[in-house]
């Protein structure tokens, strides 16, 4: 069985404003390579926060959290730490990019920190990323003059400048037109199966939503957060012949699939 | 029946009673949980102050070629663009203190003691605190808003994301750009303010030759005042930065607190210089 690349095990999910409080309990949670998860769950269930636990960014209030690298073969090798940055976060609502540099600057950014070099060494490899994210035209731009579909686009460019192992997704769908959730599908369907050897395609994906439906063709593996609790909901087949009413609810909810 | 409180029997006061005074409950609360908060405040700025310190010093070559542009970028900020606002400051600071201090001493026949009432007002107290309340108004509150911002949006986490540690990217540049910056800007402004304050003295036809009022100047300096004044800068200009930045940065911040820790920086930063300011007083008067 390969090793994961990340492994949650009864893990809980402090609140952000009080550690004390714990929002998702009993989380066991384990990524492994080619894998697309997919977290459902309510607004304000604490999806955000389980991928910043996931990230490193937020400590575990209970239960262990363990990440591992892929060798040079591509399987994982679970005693090789690797880097936290080689875990991708996109944040929801904008993917908060950094509106006092350029869109070309917020991409060469993470990659001339970790490397070393000036934001204008990295030229060609920017260039490449916003060509793929369809961003080139907008490269000298502030990020804040973009609408909220291209500034997370933007902040999806800078998580694969550093080519992650894991790409984690807050709610990447929220909020956007119809055409903007067609792009995102597209382009994480051909990440996820990438014909183009140069493109930084992570071993695994993992997006939160509240919506199931756009998932459905995407997704490996689904849970759920419900109530305070993770339950994995198991493979698209069995997600779609669910009984459950939060699962029904985001498969139909005529709101959510509108577009 | 209660028993009566015992005397103080070196002034004849029921203690006691002093104690058990009518003070309002609801003041003795204030005051209590006033400085229960500012003790906490001063004890986790002071672990901001020693972390970006001991990232300063740990990481000054990490990713030089990103944060070092930076540093030049707040050295420029907080020095070479107020150099416009402390010429006028310095040509102010020359007509009000010393055109008419020059030509006062001239006129009781204390001329003699002009270039130790310079160095004293001038070079000791005013030029560094000046130039760091300068440096506080234009770039002080500029950093708050602009870190508290950050903050506030979750780009401090989105760098933590990105493996890029926030302590470097945002607070040591601004930490080493503030101090070089009120450092440089004292220098300026002192300058400034002793030859235009000469200028003012010259055209109020003081008779007062330049020959004699430099040699006076040179006579009252002393290494010493070069050391502490270049110490005494830097410090400010790094209290400055560390207290503006923590305020900014340092604590969870909504968008609508952010003009409320702009407020509090401010303030804690004028407390701290003056505060920064009496110690070197006291050195000065051991010297």
């Amino acid at each position: 069985m390969p090793a994961s690349l990340i492994e949650l095990r009864g893990v809980s999910i402090p609140a952000r404003q009080d550690p004390d409080i714990t929002v998702v309990s009993g989380v066991d949670w384990r990524v492994q390579d080619q894998e697309f998860w997919v977290i459902a769950g309510p607004p304000g269930c604490g999806k955000s926060l389980l991928l910043e636990v996931a990230a490193g960014l937020v400590a575990p209030g209970r239960g262990t959290r363990s990440v591992s690298a892929p060798s040079a073969a591509g399987t994982a090798t679970a005693a090789l730490p690797i880097p936290e940055h080689r875990i991708g976060l996109v944040f929801a609502d904008g993917g908060r990019p950094f509106n006092q540099l350029t869109v070309a600057e917020n991409v060469a950014l993470p990659l001339c920190y970790h490397r070393g070099c000036r934001l204008d060494a990295v030229t060609s490899e920017v260039e490449r990323l916003l060509d793929w994210t369809e961003l080139a035209p907008h490269a000298q731009r502030r990020p804040a003059i973009l609408n909220r579909g291209l500034r997370q686009r933007v902040a999806l460019a800078r998580a694969l400048a550093l080519r992650p192992s894991l790409l984690l997704l807050d709610n990447p769908l929220g909020g956007l037109a119809t055409s903007q959730i067609r792009w995102w599908l597209d382009f994480l369907a051909r990440l996820q199966h990438p014909r183009h050897p140069a493109l930084p395609a992570p071993a695994a994906i993992a997006v939160t939503t509240d919506n199931l439906r756009p998932w459905l063709t995407l997704g490996t593996h689904f849970a759920l957060i419900e109530e305070g609790r993770w339950r994995s909901l198991g493979s698209p087949p069995e997600v779609a012949s669910s009984q459950h009413p939060a699962v029904r609810e985001m498969l139909i909810d005529p709101v959510h699939t509108r577009d | 029946m209660p028993a009566a409180p015992p005397l103080n029997r070196e002034k004849g006061l029921p203690w006691q009673a002093v104690l058990q005074s009518p003070l309002p409950r609801s003041y003795t609360n204030f005051v209590g949980q006033w400085m229960l908060r500012w003790i906490d405040a001063s004890h986790k700025m002071l672990a901001f102050a020693l972390i970006s310190l001991g990232v300063l010093t740990t990481k000054f070559k990490t990713a030089s070629a990103v944060v070092h542009p930076l540093i030049f970028e707040q050295i420029a900020r907080a020095g070479l663009g107020m150099l416009p606002m402390i010429s006028f400051l310095a040509a102010a600071l020359g007509f009000v203190v010393i055109g008419q201090t020059v030509a006062l001493l001239t006129q009781v026949g204390a001329q003699d003691l002009i270039g130790t009432v310079m160095v004293t007002v001038v070079v000791r107290e005013l030029g560094p605190l000046i130039a760091a309340m300068v440096v506080l108004l234009r770039v002080g509150t500029a950093t708050v808003i602009e870190l508290g911002m950050t903050r506030a949006l979750g780009e401090v986490e989105a760098l933590e994301a990105l493996g890029i540690d926030p302590i470097h990217y945002l607070v040591v540049p601004r930490v080493l750009g503030m101090a070089i910056g009120v450092l440089t800007l004292s220098s300026y402004l002192i300058l400034g303010a002793v030859f235009s304050g000469y200028l003012f003295a010259f055209l109020q036809d003081v008779p007062l030759t330049p020959g004699e009022y430099f040699r006076q100047l040179a006579l009252a300096l002393t290494w010493q005042d070069f050391a502490l004044l270049a110490l005494k800068t830097m410090a400010f200009g790094g209290i400055l930065a560390v207290v503006t930045c923590f305020h900014g940065l340092a604590q969870p911040l909504l968008l609508a607190e952010v003009s409320t820790a702009t407020t509090r920086a401010l303030v804690t930063s004028l407390i701290a210089c003056v505060a920064l300011d009496a110690l070197f007083i006291v050195v000065y008067l051991l010297m």
